[in-house]
């Protein structure tokens, strides 16, 4: 008999309830959050967000092939159930980010963003993290405005949060966390031992500019760039916490980059280094250790299916490499958990598989139960 | 399980409009800072506006041949 592997997965996703904002919020709010309506037609839906409304054909037989093999995992969106299928799969304990907060860039005012991100942590800590110690969800934050976002933050760090979740980018409204202004937001995650958990992705689309926003790439092609081009962004969001200095800075300050893969991280490191040295004259601010040794030592990065990341931390030094499952999405591994397991692990040395499987996660999370025996 | 669009990250929203190639599958409606609704459709050959947003929508609507 195959032995099973167990392992913590530093990437899954909860679906929320559909009106958990509308019936949360008092009417004068509930009426600006995100909702989506079909037409009498059937033909087409209309998702009216903060004052906008974006109106679309519905999906065709294979979109919504790809939308059932997302939410196909029973426990998608209960907890019951899915620990059932965590124990099916072999996934111990999960970071688990949220789904209606993907739109959170598409809010335009300041109040509404921040008071659904307050329904959605209150909702999370309550019915995910409380109902079971092996899940632990990310918080949110508005990165719309900095200071309801420190507030936010500090609110759910007194609640027993361990990690929020950050865009790769900020909202389109916001600067960029390269900039001085997110300095609180760094110094209290760091104080309250909070992970900065990017997930990518998640670049901020400003859907007031249009259908044609973003990095989007049309024509051959077309879907294999626009998904590659996905994983960029938690590259840039760790070279901004880097060259800025705010990993510098902030030492006990951990960040993990969720879903984008691992081998890009002694890549990233290679190519900073090469600038700080290269253009060292300037190079503003100067730091206090050298790039490699900030990534290495503060960022952590999650792959599902990846072999080259597991080569990341067997010949490249990189020893924050996690396993992560992305449950319930349909580019994760729900389903044929084991056997990717067992191909990523079985001819590597035990002590690198117990790392990525198991250690790096516990070392961001060391308040998880631990894994079964047997 | 649900098919609700929302649980499309707004990424996903717009690579599903791109993958389209310029059809008439996705419209925008939306306000400038005076009121006036700018409404534009992904073939990105039309683009009106609309004083209201629901006038906006009925605009998109007949341009896509789904109301008289």
């Amino acid at each position: 008999m195959v032995e099973k592997i167990w392992a913590n997965s530093g990437d899954s996703h909860f679906l929320e309830p559909d009106d958990l904002w509308r019936d949360s919020l008092p009417p004068r709010l509930a009426e600006l959050v995100p909702r989506a309506e079909k037409d009498p037609d059937g033909e087409w839906e209309t998702v009216h967000i903060d004052g906008m409304s974006f109106r679309r054909k519905l999906p065709t037989s294979a979109q919504q092939e790809f939308i059932d093999a997302s939410n196909r995992a029973p426990g998608a969106g209960n907890v019951d159930l899915r620990m059932k299928d965590l124990d099916q799969e072999g996934i111990w304990s999960e970071l688990v980010f949220p789904s209606l907060g993907m739109w959170s860039s598409s809010f335009r005012t300041p109040e509404v963003l921040r008071e659904a991100l307050r329904v959605s942590n209150d909702w999370a800590y309550e019915t995910i993290d409380k109902a079971q110690p092996r899940l632990i969800s990310t918080a949110q934050v508005s990165t719309l405005d900095i200071d309801d976002a420190v507030h936010e933050l500090e609110r759910a760090a007194e609640m027993g949060f361990k990690a929020v979740f950050l865009p790769v980018t900020p909202h389109p409204l916001q600067v960029d966390y390269n900039r001085k202004e997110w300095e609180p937001f760094w110094t209290v995650a760091e104080q309250a031992g909070i992970v900065l958990a990017f997930h990518i992705g998640t670049d901020p689309i400003d859907l007031s500019a249009g259908a044609s926003a973003g990095v989007v790439f049309r024509g051959p092609g077309g879907a294999v760039l626009n998904y590659t081009e996905t994983t960029f962004g938690g590259q840039r969001a760790v070279t901004k916490m880097v060259a800025s200095g705010a990993l510098d800075r902030h030492p006990d300050l951990k960040v993990l980059v969720s879903e984008g893969g691992a081998t890009w991280v002694p890549f990233i490191a290679d190519r900073i280094e090469e600038g700080y040295r290269q253009h060292h004259m300037a190079v503003r601010p100067k730091l206090n250790r050298t790039p490699r040794e900030i990534i290495y030592s503060q960022v952590y990065a999650s792959f599902q299916h990846d072999k080259s990341a597991v080569a990341a931390a067997t010949y490249m030094g990189y020893n924050n490499v996690m396993w992560g499952s992305d449950y319930p999405h349909m580019e994760g591994t729900y389903g044929h958990t084991q056997k990717t397991l067992h191909e990523l692990f079985d001819d590597v040395d035990p002590k690198v598989k117990q790392r990525i499987t198991v250690g790096a996660f516990r070392e961001l999370f060391p308040h998880v139960p631990a894994l079964p025996t047997a | 399980m649900s098919d609700n669009v929302m649980y499309d990250s707004p990424t996903e929203f717009l690579h599903d409009v791109a993958s389209a190639n310029g059809e008439c599958v996705a419209q925008s409606v939306i306000p400038d800072d005076e009121g006036v609704y700018t409404v534009a459709c992904s073939c990105e050959k039309w683009e009106t506006t609309a004083a209201s947003r629901e006038e906006g929508l009925n605009l998109a609507r007949r341009h896509t041949g789904s109301i008289a």
